[in-house]
């Protein structure tokens, strides 16, 4: 499953992240690694981007950029 | 002396930098307020100078911020603050474990104490101290605490003769490997610091090319990388980025003797500021407020200051200009001497006075938007839509401060990622209507649509943005086409403007103000003064037909004929006010006011425009360049010769067609 699938309030264990250079290192830097826990907030007014929690702040992000995060739901 | 300030987006980084230097730089409460390197001297001692860096998460040279930061640290400042914001440790601390392996002597200074202090936190700071291998302090940068002893530590760490040497929160096997690498570099006499040496681990090509790795050195390199990605099943950026942030939650286990209670503030207006149903309605409605408290007498009966406050500073204006007016009658001053002074600077710079306390009103609410938080919120609410249009939530950010002004909404731009989403987001700010056009706009509505400013003003803002929406459609459909825009935004927690930086926000803006009135707009005022008092054989002018300006503007005037407001006896008044207002929007008002027929501004345009013929003019000066200033920001920021002189040509059409056909169309129906 990926991130961009979840729904809100519901969280996922992060297990691997996917895509070219720039946004992966970003992700990678904002704290997106294998073995985090991620929650998903809630959906932007056009369901897109979505608001999640990561290492205790709050960061939006488009489904497009969620669904290279495959999670396992917990 | 040389100090870095360096730290996340958020993190009171530039707080700090004001504290420090006095200066009344703008803290925003966005990633991204501080774009560039800003140097201040310390207040309690001028041999040292700070720097203020853009904030960033991380030294991968992605963004032009981390460019910025990292391009720095390479000229090796003599210390460097890195500031962190102790209610997010774990995320700041990351760019933390990044910063101590530069040679480079630093202090950590843990911000917002005071906040921290109220949740009952403890945090052992020396445990920190120990396992960063550099001091830390405790500080908060808005409340003032502790910034003298910080700034005596940093004193002290200069003091040393010895320069710091790189070092590691790594464990284990990735320690290791460091130390492989290490060896590998050192026996092909290669110079490098600690964070290099991560870099050549993650295979980045920039400091490979950096330290000249050779081809030999590098098939060695990248086996060890290889091996260590192998043995983690993981790719080697993501098990650096790991280690990092594994070592801060091992060191944070052992530092936080007590954990606080988190304020669920922000998530509670969050419920409401981000609800899918409710965020655009609040959304329209914090914007028709805000517009509505700078442009309507009232909203729903309850007075609102902006237009109150013009109508006293117009007042006051009249009543300077008469007084000086009976003062140079009295003195007999020359005829030629009060139409200068009377008729030309006063009236001129006069005009564009009365606008003062509207335009000082908007960024006042601007700034407050910023500052709370809010704006990150907005780029979040409205990406969905703004996408739609070829743009990012963050563009958002850029077409809002353009309101203010179009020059730190340009540079405002550098934190969108994708290079098509900022160009485009560059060339679509014009458009937006700046403060300097609002004295257009309230003078029109007074004088032609006397009874309608609460339809005329709000119109010509939508103009601006529809024009603006359908170029960037128009653009992302030819000339910007392609993907790859992407959208990553912290949602900083939100927090109360502080009012000593919001005073000295609106004293800047005053100042600046005074300044361009005193200078540039007084300038063009005289020189159009002159230019309409005598005639090109420099006679008095006996009608203004005969003057420089009427002779010289007559080449042009054709041009302007189409679009309804260039024909007549006063024609040429227009042409020339639009064209100085290229230098500075300001000016448009003050050239009516100087060449204009009647007694007062309002009159002139009365007398000189039918109902058609203003709105042609308002929306050509809305859609053409808004100042010199903005030009050569558009040059700087759009950082090539072709899109800069495109994006001109793009304006200049886009305001004459967009005239022409409401002048037109105008003189059809009515």
């Amino acid at each position: 499953m990926t991130l961009g699938e979840l729904k809100p309030n519901q969280s996922g264990i992060v297990l691997k992240v996917d895509g070219q250079g720039a946004i992966k290192k970003r992700l990678f830097d904002m704290g997106i690694t294998p073995n985090t826990s991620i929650t998903v907030k809630k959906m932007a007014p056009f369901g897109d981007p979505i608001e999640i929690e990561v290492r205790g702040y709050i960061m939006g992000i488009r489904k497009e950029e969620a669904k290279r995060i495959t999670v396992e739901v917990r | 002396m040389i100090i870095g300030l360096f730290g996340n987006p958020n993190s009171g980084k530039t707080s700090l930098y004001n504290q420090l230097t006095g200066s009344t730089s703008h803290v925003g409460n966005w990633p991204g307020v501080t774009v560039e390197k800003r140097m201040g001297k310390y207040l309690k001692d001028k041999s040292v100078e700070i720097v203020d860096l853009p904030g960033i998460y991380s030294l991968s040279p992605y963004t032009s911020e981390e460019i910025i930061a990292r391009g720095f640290l390479n000229q090796m400042p003599d210390a460097i603050i890195n500031i962190v914001d102790a209610t997010n440790l774990e995320r700041n601390l990351y760019l933390t474990s990044q910063l101590i392996e530069h040679d480079v002597p630093m202090i950590v200074a843990l911000n917002f104490k005071d906040v921290t202090d109220k949740r009952g936190e403890i945090i052992d700071i020396e445990a920190l101290e120990n396992a960063f291998g550099v001091p830390f302090i405790q500080i908060s940068a808005t409340k003032n605490m502790n910034m003298l002893e910080l700034m005596e530590k940093v004193r002290r760490l200069t003091e040393k003769s010895k320069q710091r040497e790189g070092t590691y929160l790594f464990e284990g096997e990735i320690k290791e490997s460091l130390s492989t690498l290490k060896t590998m570099l050192r026996n092909n006499k290669v110079v490098y610091d600690a964070f290099d040496v991560v870099k050549v681990l993650e295979l980045e090509e920039k400091t490979i090319k950096k330290l000249k790795i050779s081809d030999g050195l590098l098939k060695q390199i990248e086996q060890e990388s290889h091996r260590l990605s192998t043995l983690h099943g993981d790719e080697i950026e993501s098990i650096v980025a790991n280690a990092r942030y594994e070592a801060i939650n091992g060191i944070l286990s052992k530092a936080i003797l007590q954990k606080g209670v988190k304020s669920k503030t922000t998530e509670r207006i969050d419920r409401i500021v981000t609800n899918r149903y409710l965020a655009i309605p609040l959304f329209v409605i914090v914007m028709s407020f805000i517009f509505g408290f700078v442009f309507a007498e009232d909203l729903f009966g309850i007075p609102m200051p902006g237009v109150f406050l013009q109508g006293l500073m117009e007042g006051l204006v009249e009543g300077v200009q008469e007084g000086i007016r009976s003062l140079l009658i009295g003195w007999n001053a020359s005829g030629w001497s009060q139409n200068l002074v009377v008729d030309g600077i006063i009236a001129g710079v006069g005009a564009v006075f009365s606008f003062l306390p509207q335009i000082l009103l908007l960024f006042l609410l601007l700034s407050v938007l910023e500052d709370t938080g809010y704006m990150a919120r907005v780029a979040f609410i409205m990406d969905g839509l703004l996408r739609k249009i070829g743009l990012s939530g963050r563009s958002i950010v850029p077409l809002i401060m353009g309101f203010g002004c179009s020059v730190p909404a340009i540079m405002a731009a550098r934190t969108i990622e994708n290079e098509n989403d900022r160009k485009l987001t560059i060339m679509l700010t014009p458009f937006i209507s700046c403060s300097a056009k609002l004295p257009i706009w309230a003078l029109f509505a007074a004088a032609i649509f006397s009874g309608k400013n609460w339809f005329i003003i709000p119109a010509i803002y939508f103009t601006g943005i529809f024009v603006a929406i359908l170029v960037s459609l128009i653009l992302k459909k030819t000339m910007y086409k392609g993907d790859g825009s992407t959208f990553i935004m912290e949602m900083p927690p939100y927090r109360l403007p502080n009012a000593k930086s919001t005073v000295l926000l609106l004293y800047e803006k005053l100042e600046h103000f005074i300044l361009k009135a005193g200078t540039i707009i007084l300038t063009a005022t005289i020189i159009i003064w002159v230019l309409q008092y005598f005639t090109p054989s420099f006679r008095v002018a006996e009608s203004e037909a005969e003057s420089i300006l009427a002779t010289a503007a007559n080449f042009i005037v054709p041009f302007f004929a189409p679009l309804g407001f260039a024909s007549g006896e006063h024609g040429y008044i227009s042409v020339v006010a639009t064209l100085t207002g290229i230098i500075a929007k300001e000016s448009v008002v003050s050239i009516i006011g100087v060449l204009g027929p009647g007694m007062s501004v309002i009159e002139s345009v009365a007398i000189m425009y039918t109902p058609i013929a203003a709105l042609s003019f308002m929306v050509f000066n809305l859609l053409i360049f808004p100042c010199f200033a903005t030009i050569g920001t558009l040059k700087q920021e759009l950082k090539s010769r072709k899109a800069f002189w495109f994006t001109l040509l793009m304006q200049l059409v886009v305001a004459y067609v967009a005239s022409l056909l409401v002048f037109q169309i105008g003189s059809l129906v009515g």
